[in-house]
């Protein structure tokens, strides 16, 4: 009977060695209050306040982030997909604010930049004057702002998941070239719900609003430039009259901004690789990012390369509609084993259920499309595009081109691009050039002579694809930042 | 003159059930024990109706006072002169009656193969599954399958048709009294097939002619393929009127079509199952012309027009939307300059 009485407190004592370390991790000695921080949030409080957007029907919210009076105004600056719902459907939804001491109030919404993802509303209650932003209404020079040096120390305030309002301490750390406007990069924690909250320096002046983070990263997160809430507030007075539909200007400025975006893209020609006997165009610049993947095991009948390249940006307008982005993707399949028939199954698994088009979106049209056999440069092509329109934004289009090479027996390219928000005319620019840029390095083989080249050619290729494969498994996660990040600044509105 | 008589009772369809031979006039026809032929049917009379020659010696049938009385062709009358080619009811009761010097129709030729019963039908059915499933399956075997797949494939293919089949068999066996379940195997074998090849074949002239609507609308021959193959197992399951079942199975599948369309068109707004051509084939198959780039981003120019169409239905609800909000706010006015 003793012996488990032995074995009991092992058990306790073992339990106890294991729990002591994990005790020392989720107590630390708890660091010395900063007390810039304490200050900073003594003083903010009265002028954070958390934004609410709620169903008319039932009253029940959809969707929360913060927001901060400027100057002693009545104006809020906050993020623009904490309102889109106001925005795009003031029918169904409406704002509230509620502030540190629990008051609460109506909010009305007067502006918005979709671009920098900025919108500014209204509330019957004035700014103790904590939060500045120099501006001047109208004006085309505006007074300077504060100047942001890496390692500098930053504070955003907000409230993180509906919790309550907090402050975060962090630091600066440059600009993000990713998206076509510029976003700064700080390190220190911005959650879900402090999307449009002011992130300010140890003296109170505002550097810029949070707005997204990085769920792969730790502690990256993004701030929209004071600059552009500068730009915003010069265009709006506490006395306006609101418009009454934001869709046209939210239209315009997605027009203005795809015009910027596509001469970028186009500024230089696209730059071309090999796969295999193929040249591919694809745009490699910091907006646009590519990785290659290889799956050529030795089992395997055929080897399959690609390259895809993704912007990482993309302009968020509504939880089911993010617009103004581009991607390129080659496939370029070799085959090793299969018989003609049997490779030709499988560039049409390839080809297959690639485009779709839907009647019951709310934001597009169902795709219109043409495909047919085409010839040009050294190259022969099946080629489908189909275009789509938005329902509440005139000239704006969604494009998908698809091609599959008809040339060769043996080897497939398969190429695609997916153009998001662009007017008619810029879709066909950059299809065209797409296009245009496919091209085969030799005439069609057709004797078993040339074949052979290239299958020599393939082997080494698909060696170096392999040297790369390590690399390209290391990119991968990347490309799903992209998406993460957009579903971060969704997930940050709710 | 003493004439066999016979007197026949039918099915709705005009099948005779019972043949009763009476050598002599009158017939007494009814439910009572005491008539020449005893009918089973409570919407008859005891004594029902007798058969019997009138004064201009013809034979007539005629009404012995019953509550339903004897109709020809919905005309109820209290005597008929027989015809050996029509059917009186008798409550629900039909009866044909005929002489023994009635004019039979001529000998219809046979057109049934008799050969093609029974294990040669089965055999040819099953051989020709075996080809169509290596075939397709050898053709879809990308990674370079092992034998367990072949054999997988065929395994479920064979269960399918032979389970199918069964099916028919039990059918034919309960409404013919003949199970026939080679030839309903060879059919069943026989319209596998034709959709294996169609699909492989359609393809094929789809990408040679770069005919997309072969392709796109592909389940359309499939449904036909299918009425066709239902056509035979009901013509073998011992149906006699060949028009009338074209007739239904015709409308079953304009039906079938029609639902297909209608779930695609409110799925995606086209008509067709599949968007796009997606088949490709090796280069030897081509036969039609290629086009310029230049041709084709002129198609792509006319994709505008169909797609702004599309889009209409919206800015006209929000347009009147907007008329609700100005009526809501006259003051609105000096909103526009302001942005």
């Amino acid at each position: 009977m003793r012996f488990p009485y032995r074995l009991l407190t092992r058990a306790i004592a073992l339990a106890l060695s294991l729990s002591v370390p994990a005790l020392a991790e989720t107590t630390p000695t708890p660091p010395p209050p900063s007390s810039s921080a304490q200050q900073l949030y003594a003083s903010a409080q009265q002028d954070l306040l958390q934004l609410r957007v709620l169903l008319k029907n039932g009253n029940s919210q959809s969707s929360v982030g913060s927001g901060f009076l400027i100057g002693n105004s009545n104006l809020v600056v906050t993020n623009f997909h904490v309102v889109s719902q106001i925005a795009l459907e003031p029918e169904t939804y409406f704002g509230e604010y509620k502030d540190t001491s629990g008051a609460s109030g109506a909010i009305e919404l007067l502006a918005v930049d979709v671009l920098h993802d900025l919108a500014i509303v209204r509330i019957a209650r004035a700014g103790s004057g904590f939060f500045k932003v120099p501006h001047l209404s109208g004006a085309d020079k505006q007074p300077a702002l504060v100047k942001l040096n890496q390692g500098q120390h930053l504070y955003s305030l907000g409230n993180p998941l509906d919790l309550g309002f907090t402050i975060s301490e962090g630091t600066y750390n440059g600009i993000s070239a990713r998206g076509f406007s510029d976003q700064l990069m700080f390190t220190g924690a911005v959650n879900a719900g402090m999307s449009g909250g002011p992130n300010v320096t140890a003296d109170g002046q505002v550097a810029g609003v949070n707005v997204a983070h990085r769920r792969d990263g730790e502690l990256v997160s993004f701030l929209v430039p004071v600059r552009y809430v500068q730009a915003l507030l010069a265009r709006v007075t506490g006395d306006m009259v609101p418009p009454t539909d934001f869709k046209p200007i939210i239209g315009e400025q997605l027009l203005e901004h795809q015009a910027v975006m596509v001469d970028t893209l186009l500024e230089k020609p696209f730059s071309i690789k090999d796969l295999g006997p193929y040249r591919v165009p694809v745009r490699e610049s910091d907006q646009v990012r590519c990785w290659g993947n290889t799956d050529s095991s030795a089992k395997k009948a055929y080897t399959i390369a690609s390259i895809n390249c993704s912007m990482e940006s993309a302009i968020f307008v509504s939880g089911e509609l993010q617009t103004g982005h581009l991607s390129m993707h080659h496939k370029y399949a070799h085959n090793k084993k299969l018989n003609a028939m049997q490779f030709a199954q499988l560039a049409t698994n390839l080809f297959n259920g690639q485009v779709f088009s839907t009647a019951k979106s709310e934001t597009i049209t169902p795709a219109a499309c043409t495909e047919d056999f085409i010839k040009h440069n050294n190259i022969s092509l099946r080629a489908l595009v189909c275009a789509e329109a938005y329902h509440k934004f005139k000239e704006l289009y969604d494009f998908t081109l698809i091609t599959a090479s008809t040339d060769s027996s043996d080897t497939s390219l398969q190429s695609m691009i997916n153009i998001q928000g662009v007017s008619y005319s810029n879709g066909m620019k950059l299809v065209s050039q797409f296009l245009q840029d496919i091209d085969r390095t030799t005439a069609t083989g057709d004797d078993i002579k040339t074949d052979a080249d290239e299958l020599d050619i393939n082997n080494t290729d698909s060696t170096d694809n392999n040297s790369t494969q390590n690399d390209s498994t290391n990119n991968n996660p990347k490309n799903n930042d992209s998406t993460k990040n957009k579903s971060d600044k969704k997930e940050a509105a709710q | 003159m003493s004439q066999s008589i016979f007197v026949e009772q039918l099915t709705p369809d005009g099948e005779v059930v019972h043949r009763t031979q009476v050598g002599h006039l009158p017939i007494r026809i009814g439910r009572a024990y005491d008539n020449d032929i005893i009918l089973n049917d409570p919407h008859t009379a005891a004594h029902h109706a007798q058969v019997e020659f009138n004064q201009l010696d013809e034979l007539i049938i005629s009404d012995l006072g019953s509550y339903n009385g004897i109709t020809h062709a919905n005309a109820r009358e209290n005597f008929f002169v027989v015809d050996g080619d029509k059917i009186y009811r008798l409550g629900h009761t039909r009866l044909r009656i005929r002489t023994a010097d009635y004019q039979v129709a001529a000998e219809v030729t046979d057109l049934t193969n008799h050969r093609w019963e029974g294990l040669l039908p089965a055999l040819t059915g099953l051989a020709l599954l075996l080809v169509t499933a290596l075939v397709s399956t050898w053709l879809a075997d990308l990674n370079q399958g092992t034998l367990s797949k072949y054999l997988l494939e065929l395994v479920s293919v064979f269960g399918f048709a032979i389970g199918w089949s069964g099916i028919w068999a039990l059918f034919s066996r309960l409404f013919t009294g003949h199970a026939r379940f080679g030839r309903h195997l060879f059919i069943a074998s026989a319209g596998l097939a034709f959709l294996e090849l169609w699909e492989h074949v359609s393809g094929l002239i789809a990408y040679a002619f770069s005919w997309e609507a072969l392709l796109t609308f592909s389940t359309h021959p499939l449904i036909f393929i299918c009425a066709v193959m239902l056509y035979f197992h009901f013509l073998t399951a011992g149906n006699k009127r060949p028009g009338r079942l074209k007739m239904y199975l015709a409308t079953l599948a304009i039906l079938a079509s029609a639902i297909t369309m209608t779930k695609e068109y409110q799925a995606s707004n086209h008509l067709a199952d599949e968007l796009y051509m997606s088949r490709i084939y090796p280069p030897a198959v081509r036969l039609s012309r290629d086009h310029s780039l230049e041709e084709f981003m002129a198609d792509m120019k006319g994709l505008k027009e169909q797609v702004d169409e599309e889009r209409k239905e919206n800015p006209e609800k929000d347009s009147s939307d907007n008329e609700d909000e100005e009526l809501d706010a006259p003051e609105d006015p000096n909103e526009e300059p302001e942005q």
